[in-house]
């Protein structure tokens, strides 16, 4: 499965994470933190004080010692809080406060040359505050950093924020400057389930989406949650990923391929019709989709497929590629 | 992509669309057609072609958010079972998505959109 700490290597380096519970972001941070450390890289957490425990409880799991890490000056741990208030002057932030600050950090961490990742959840902390636009401009300064200066950033924000009434607008700005926002929900094996995963990756997909970027997720998200709870009749978790090239969704569901399907169809991934993985309506998942796949795996299985920016770019549905629709005959 | 039959239902609760008569001959659907809902869809659909004359009917979109696979099969099943001239106004993008993607386009030769 995809987490943000792969989803943070290459050419993506400002991710987005919405988070569900306190221990689901300890999990993707943990690992992004950890993946980093063990490629050699210097590693920036900006954090609450029970989010870096949390998170140093999650290096442990993984056999990382987060105080030797920070000895040896591979982990560089910084409050929140307190980094936020050596930059957040009054009702605005001192840009230049916050570059000085932000580069002085990044800086210690490059020692040497090395690649830098960093979680940081400052923005949250001032939209937590009310102050949304002042997140949104943080997050743009994060950014323009980022185009000085090259280190992976992964932001965390409570998925509660998608929640709020009359924020939409912020949250899809917030996506917008991320080069990526990946996020990841559960539901439960029923047929309502299918309308809230679409609801779900519709308000991740943020404000700034065009007519058919939200009409192709939402066809995509639709089928793909209606295979698992209607041919797998599991629940499922959904995850939500989108770059500047690509959005991808992903259904993990609790039932094996051979559970369904029987031992004669032999789970090969990409290459298996999916009419015969699950159900016919993922067949039109397959014709909007660049790639897709079926993995399988000892306890269930992914389907996911991606959308292709030509496809999100599309002014109006129907696309290019498709017929103008029939006119009224007289 | 019907839940019902052998196996035991999938709970829905939700009722997340309506389709309203609006004159004679005339039906309004509103809000978001999915699996949880199609089957009731369906059902609604054939009284409505069951009351329909010679001349079809027509249904307004103009309040449809979404409409999947399952609602479009229904409408195209009633479509084809009733062999009536089908009207369909202020259809959402989403409809010609699937509508196109799923083939329903060359098949259902009875529906027709008017803007």
């Amino acid at each position: 499965m995809s987490h943000p700490g792969q989803l943070a290597g290459g050419a993506v380096n400002h991710v987005v994470h919405f988070y569900g519970a306190d221990d689901e972001l300890a999990d993707s941070v943990g690992r992004y933190l950890a993946d980093g450390l063990r490629s050699g890289e210097g590693v920036v957490v900006v954090a609450t004080a029970p989010h870096r425990l949390a998170f140093e409880a999650r290096l442990a799991r993984e056999g990382l010692d987060a105080a030797r890490e920070r000895r040896d000056g591979r982990l560089f741990t910084v409050d929140a809080s307190g980094l936020l208030g050596r930059f957040l002057a009054g009702p605005r932030l001192d840009h230049g406060r916050f570059e000085a600050a932000a580069l002085a950090l990044i800086g210690r961490a490059a020692a040497g040359g090395r690649p830098v990742r960093v979680y940081a959840e400052m923005v949250a902390l001032l939209w937590d505050a009310g102050d949304v636009a002042l997140a949104i401009e943080l997050e743009d300064l994060w950014t323009k950093l980022g185009t000085r200066l090259p280190f992976g950033l992964l932001c965390g924000y409570p998925d509660s924020v998608l929640a709020e009434p009359g924020t939409a607008a912020a949250v899809g700005d917030v996506c917008q400057l991320h080069s990526a926002v990946a996020d990841q929900r559960s539901f439960p094996a029923e047929l309502d389930s299918v309308r809230a995963a679409r609801h779900y990756v519709t308000g991740l997909l943020g404000a700034g989406a065009g007519d058919a970027a939200a009409c192709d997720t939402a066809i995509v998200a639709t089928e793909l949650a209606a295979n698992a709870v209607l041919h797998a009749r599991s629940g499922f978790t959904m995850t939500f990923y989108r770059s500047a090239g690509v959005t991808r969704i992903a259904v993990r569901d609790m039932v094996p391929v051979h559970v369904l399907e029987g031992a004669e169809h032999e789970a090969t991934g990409e290459g298996v019709p999916f009419e015969v993985m699950t159900g016919h309506g993922l067949s039109v998942v397959a014709r909007l989709a660049s790639r897709w796949a079926v993995d399988p795996l000892p306890d269930g299985k992914v389907v996911w497929a991606e959308l292709p920016l030509s496809v999100l770019r599309a002014p109006k549905p129907p696309g290019p590629e498709l017929p103008a629709p029939p006119r009224q005959e007289n | 992509m019907s839940v019902t039959g052998e196996q035991p239902a999938i709970p829905a609760t939700g009722h997340p669309y309506q389709f309203t008569a609006d004159g004679p001959g005339r039906w309004r659907l509103s809000g978001e057609v999915d699996v949880a809902v199609s089957d009731q869809f369906a059902t609604s659909l054939a009284r409505a072609v069951g009351a329909a004359g010679a001349d079809g009917y027509a249904i307004s979109m103009d309040e449809l958010r979404f409409i999947d696979l399952s609602g479009l099969r229904a409408l195209a099943a009633a479509a084809t079972t009733a062999g009536v001239r089908v009207e369909l106004h202020g259809v959402p993008a989403v409809f010609w998505r699937y509508w196109y993607l799923a083939g329903f386009s060359e098949a259902v030769t009875s529906v027709y959109p008017v803007s």
